[in-house]
């Protein structure tokens, strides 16, 4: 009999392991959480975990402190793929087991399945790329200290009211309004489990007081701050669209347990009307030994077992598949990889969500880098909004901009968007790591020097800043590093005289302070090109001679043969001259033209051949204002 | 019972407890015999700069970091009377101790401070540094600073707050920020006297609109409309507040600082409080000019304020150029006020714009009614964003000059822009932001203003944490001195935020609704 016990529990302990293991691969090759730690537009709340004493101080002078100092810190390790799903496994699964116990403890056979509840819960909510770590944390910590409170094996009743008055402060303290949550558990335990009311109604009464008598009078919290913080209805968490993405799954990851204890009470209740106590309880025990004894044994144990597994791994998964956002996924991916300059694999996501305005503007960026931008942007979607993000919609989507103005040397846009980007997403490290950067590029030491020591604390950031703080003091202006140089002089000179408020007169702005600004001037001459604007195209490609090119970019080349086909002002080029084969297209092209006289009729033939091309865009692409 | 065993086990614990503090204490004890120490020939370089300053008695204790490379550090402070202090570090950061500090300079008011800095090289020698000469000042300053801290961004609000610093202590407590009302934006806070019975506190709340919190004699309410700049009159019957039409611009280019603020339209309105009504001033709501920055005189006789002519009319505005922008300066006004019979005099111009070459902004009168604290740039009402904005001074008390005041730039000034001043209640401190320190942080400093109107070189507000400006990502502007704390309840406050409106007022003037090109409104 011990021996069927044992196997039946193996059998609960391995289908554990192999869906909590199921849930780390899953995390760990598809959802990819560094995308939660590295894109700043991805969540709210992952701010880099400053290690020092004024930091656990100022985190400690406020109720929620334990469950927000340890999510701080163990976010961190979102950073790396294989390691961050680790952490959210362990929290899971540290769910789970609370939850066992619970159940052990209140006798509740049937209600094994709940343990696998949160987990579910939890792995929703990293498919769907919503962040609720600290939630998920505050569950642990009142479960955890649910447990605590049913161990304590006393019929006092007064000795349970101190006990739960106790750690309901604990629970407060560290989980803030968590420990709601925690009072509404023993409540129910108490008046429905245990069927003792005074205690029951005790711990609903503290439950409730305390956050008022600690929050709001103790550590002088609003009353709406202290009956929130850390939970679902928290406008930290309503207000933020990033954050109250699957409040339901939320609201199912805290309230299964409370809802199982109900249901747990409930049944025991009618079971003990249905029968005598004792005599119930003895025959239960047999029957139960029985089927353990079974499980064990035979092949309708295995099947319950498979069964059960199945069952689980497939609401898991149905569900996860629900929740997945493929497009979400892919321009997360995409900052990611533009971020670390991966630009071979931008181009390859990009290529899933073409016509996407954020994808538009990461490929062109990395078809700049390839070298291949002049020669293969009508490869693709293009749209002039997109190029730059100019967007009206895009207009405070401050975290997609920066990289793109840091390449192009417009160091007070990037300040500026990062700086919004740290206001809106609280001190995220990545941010604070580029402000520093582009500080020292614009010569803003002083500023700098702010971000460099306030990152220095940052876990896993620290050496990249002292390093620098370093090299501002032994060689102030930076004039050894290479790469703060190169991009400083593409900065444009002050210039009072205008705002630069548009993507044009940045670029303008760009090209006229005589730098060599080869990527402001081919994103100027595209910008152009997109909007159709030939006479502004006859004005600036004519100075393309003054970069080092070897070639014209193929769409450069057609725009000229284009210009000077349409245009009475030509442009003309001493050094570089256009390729036959462009010439020999550009020529078939205009065949087709006027072979079907009318644009219409040409269309379907040309885009069968000269898709690819600026003749082609220029004609049927040019979006009508 | 606990059993002889458990008592000797809590007997061990204990006494191990004790062996370890008395170890750790001893090992914390690093002081060392300094006599003897050889002169390095200057003083240390210490931060902030806490050097030939003039202090008020009654200010937290001014810790620093030594920035010399050494082993060991060793500062000893000491004044004329009462007993020395000796602090030693192993980082270079100085943290002196509260008590003897406030002994120290509660004995030895209008002396001088010195402060030796000594540092221990790797040979184990000893570096004696030239003394600090700082001098406690006769006069204290108010007890209490009210400040906004914010992240410099200024599109997105973040953590706002309203906060409160109590200045003999690090003590730091919210007055209001914005997890009362669901995020949003506190602005300007203003006061009546350096008290704090009588506050305003302007704020904008996408969930409960835009509003200004009147506290008056312990009791909040809030008014239906957006306070701008607001300036309390003495007698706290009213206060003056501007109207402005902000547009946020962008100098991309510029190197130092790229944000500006701008008024599109503006005028200046007056609130009653006896009978919530707000009323205007002909003068000071012209439409062929820009009034803001109210300042009441000590007395309440007249009102400063600034007044730029508009530069566009309403169907050029959509045409506006950085240089109409740049053109854009502001005289120094003034314009008597009768409070009892509620009627005002003529306006008279105090500084021109003409002449200055600049735009004079936030003119604020001392208390004893001598100084006028005013600050100037090279244009524009947004001195913060100027790094040419520095503080001047007007003694109200002398004589004019072919009728007009003389006014002179104070040596409190730097490269970088000096805004948001403020005067104690004695006359004798100002406190100031200032970007001096940190580029794109401000920072609040305290200057002591002699009975000549001659300013010290000021000093930064003191943290507990000796580097804590260093890595502090938060700016401090607007700091008020008053001699008591808000008193009223951050609880109080939101509540009332989040309550509805009680005192609904009818504008009698609008600023203009203007359409820019590529320009953003503020959020």
């Amino acid at each position: 009999m011990n021996a069927g016990r044992t196997v039946w529990w193996s059998g609960g302990t391995l289908r554990s392991v192999i869906f909590h293991l199921l849930i780390y691969l899953f995390l760990s090759a598809y959802v990819d959480l560094r995308l939660l730690h590295y894109v700043t537009g991805a969540t709210v709340g992952v701010s880099g975990f400053p290690c020092t004493w004024s930091y656990f101080l100022e985190t400690l002078a406020l109720p929620g402190a334990g469950v927000r100092y340890v999510s701080v810190f163990l976010t961190q390790f979102f950073m790396f793929r294989w390691i961050g799903p680790v952490v959210v496994v362990l929290q899971a699964w540290g769910i789970a087991l609370c939850i066992d116990r619970i159940v052990a403890r209140c006798h509740g056979k049937g209600f094994g399945w709940v343990r696998y509840v949160p987990g579910i819960m939890i792995l929703f909510f990293y498919t769907g790329y919503a962040y609720h770590f600290e939630a998920a944390m505050a569950l642990l910590l009142v479960l955890g200290l649910f447990n605590l409170y049913v161990a304590i094996n006393s019929e006092k009743q007064q000795v349970l009211l101190v006990c739960f008055v106790i750690l309901m402060l604990v629970a407060y303290y560290l989980a803030a309004a968590g420990s709601l949550l925690f009072g509404l558990m023993c409540g129910i335990y108490e008046l429905v489990v245990k069927k003792r009311g005074i205690s029951g109604v005790g711990c609903l009464v503290f439950g409730a007081a305390i956050p008022l008598l600690v929050g709001v009078y103790g550590f002088g919290l609003s009353h709406s701050h202290a009956y929130s913080e850390l939970m679902p209805w928290s406008w930290r968490i309503t207000k933020y669209d990033l954050l109250n993405k699957m409040l339901p799954c939320l609201y199912g990851m805290l309230g299964c347990v409370p809802l199982c204890l109900l249901l747990m009470g409930f049944l025991k209740e009618r079971k003990r009307e249905t029968r005598g106590h004792r005599r119930k309880n003895k025959k239960d025990k047999k029957k139960s030994e029985r089927k353990m004894g079974r499980a064990g044994s035979d092949s309708r144990g295995m099947i319950k077992w498979v069964a059960y597994t199945v069952v689980l791994l497939s609401v898991a998964s149905g569900g996860a598949y629900y929740f997945t956002n493929g497009q979400l996924k892919t321009l997360y991916e995409i900052e990611y990889h533009r971020g670390e300059g991966h630009w071979e694999r931008v181009l390859q996501l990009a290529d899933k969500y073409p016509g996407q305005f954020l994808s538009i503007q990461a490929r062109n960026q990395a078809l700049y880098h390839l070298g291949r931008f002049g020669d293969e942007m009508f490869n693709y979607q293009q749209h002039p909004e997109a190029l730059m993000l100019s967007y009206a919609a895009f207009a405070k989507s401050y975290w997609h901009k920066y990289d793109l103005y840091i390449d192009l040397g417009l160091m007070g846009q990037a300040d500026e968007v990062l700086t919004e980007s740290m206001v809106a997403f609280r001190d995220n490290p990545h941010v604070l790591k580029r402000l520093a950067w582009v500080n020292m590029i614009s010569g803003k030491h002083q500023t700098a020097r702010v971000y460099l020591r306030a990152l220095q604390t940052r876990l896993f950031f620290g050496k990249w800043a002292r390093e620098y703080l370093a090299k501002l003091e032994s060689d102030p202006d930076l004039k050894g590093d290479a790469e703060i140089q190169g991009l400083r002089v593409l900065m444009p000179r002050e210039n009072g005289a205008r705002f630069l408020a548009t993507s044009e007169m940045q670029l303008q702005a760009q090209i006229q302070n005589g730098r060599q600004n080869k990527m402001a001037f081919e994103y100027l001459l595209a910008l152009y090109m997109l909007r159709g604007e030939m006479w502004n195209v006859a004005d600036l490609a004519g100075g393309i001679e003054r970069y080092d090119y070897q070639q014209i970019p193929v769409a450069f080349e057609e725009a000229i043969l284009l210009n000077n086909k349409h245009n009475n002002k030509k442009i003309s080029l001493r050094r570089l001259s256009i390729r036959t084969e462009t010439k020999q297209r550009f020529d078939a092209f205009m065949a087709v033209t006027v072979r079907h006289r009318t644009k219409n009729a040409a269309q379907a033939e040309l885009a069968r051949k000269f898709s690819n091309t600026y003749m082609y865009y220029y004609f049927y692409g040019v979006p009508t204002t | 019972m606990m059993s002889k065993e458990h008592i000797y086990a809590v007997l061990a614990i204990i006494g191990v407890a004790i062996g370890i503090g008395v170890g750790v204490f001893l090992a914390c004890d690093i002081s060392e015999d300094i006599t003897g120490a050889t002169p390095a020939g200057r003083i240390a370089h210490i931060v902030p700069d806490y050097s030939s300053i003039v202090i008020p008695a009654n200010i937290a204790p001014m810790n620093f970091v030594v920035r010399e490379d050494s082993e060991l550090y060793c500062v000893r402070i000491r004044s004329a009377k009462g007993r020395e202090i000796e602090a030693f570090s192993r980082t270079g950061e100085i943290r002196i101790d509260k008590g003897q500090w406030r002994s120290l300079l509660g004995q030895n008011r209008g002396a001088d401070l010195e402060i030796e800095v000594f540092c221990k090289d790797e040979a184990g020698k000893w570096r004696r540094y030239d003394t600090i000469h700082n001098t406690i000042a006769n006069a204290e300053i108010d007890g209490y600073l009210v400040y906004r801290k914010i992240r410099p961004g200024y599109r997105i609000s973040g953590d706002v707050g309203i906060y409160q610093r109590e200045l003999g202590s690090y003590a730091e407590s919210v007055v209001l920020d914005n997890s009362y009302f669901e995020g949003g934006c506190l602005n300007c806070h203003a006061f009546c006297n350096n008290k704090t019975d009588k506050m305003l506190i302007g704020l904008r709340s996408e969930t409960y609109g835009s509003s200004a919190l009147l506290v008056n004699d312990g009791e909040v309410n809030k008014i239906g409309t957006k306070f701008g700049y607001t300036s309390w009159h003495p007698s706290g019957k009213l206060a003056v507040f501007s109207l402005n039409k902000v547009y946020q611009v962008f100098h991309y280019a510029r190197k130092h600082e790229y944000r500006d603020v701008i008024d599109i339209d503006s005028a200046l309105a007056y609130y009653d409080v006896e009978s919530a009504t707000v009323k205007r001033c002909e003068h000071l709501s012209r439409k062929d000019r820009l009034e803001t920055y109210p300042g009441w005189s000590s007395d309440g006789t007249y009102l400063y304020y600034c007044s730029a002519p508009l530069q566009w009319s309403q169907d050029q505005k959509e045409e506006i150029t950085p240089d109409m922008v740049e053109g854009v300066k502001y005289d120094l006004m003034r314009i008597s006020y009768d409070v009892e019979r509620d009627e005002w005099g003529e306006p008279e111009t105090l500084v021109f714009a003409e002449e200055s070459g600049k735009s004079a902004l936030e003119p604020r009168v001392s208390p004893d009614g001598r100084w006028l604290l005013f600050c100037m740039c090279d244009y524009g009402c947004f001195p913060v964003y100027q790094p040419s904005s520095d503080l001047y001074m007007i003694d109200l008390g002398s004589k004019r000059v072919q009728g007009k005041f003389a006014y002179r730039k104070l040596l409190v000034n730097s490269e970088a822009s000096e805004s948001w001043h403020s005067w104690s209640s004695n006359s004798r401190w100002i406190a100031f932001s200032s970007k001096r320190m940190h580029g794109s942080f401000t920072r609040t400093y305290f200057s002591y203003v002699d009975a000549n109107g001659v300013t010290s070189k000021p000093f930064v507000l003191p943290q507990n944490d000796p580097a804590y400006y260093e890595s502090c990502l938060r700016t401090f502007s607007v700091p008020e001195l008053v001699v008591e704390p808000v008193r009223m309840t951050k609880e109080a406050l939101g509540k009332v935020v989040r309550g509805q409106v009680d005192k609904v007022v009818d504008m009698p003037i609008t600023a203009a609704t203007i359409k820019a090109k590529a320009w953003q409104e503020r959020e």
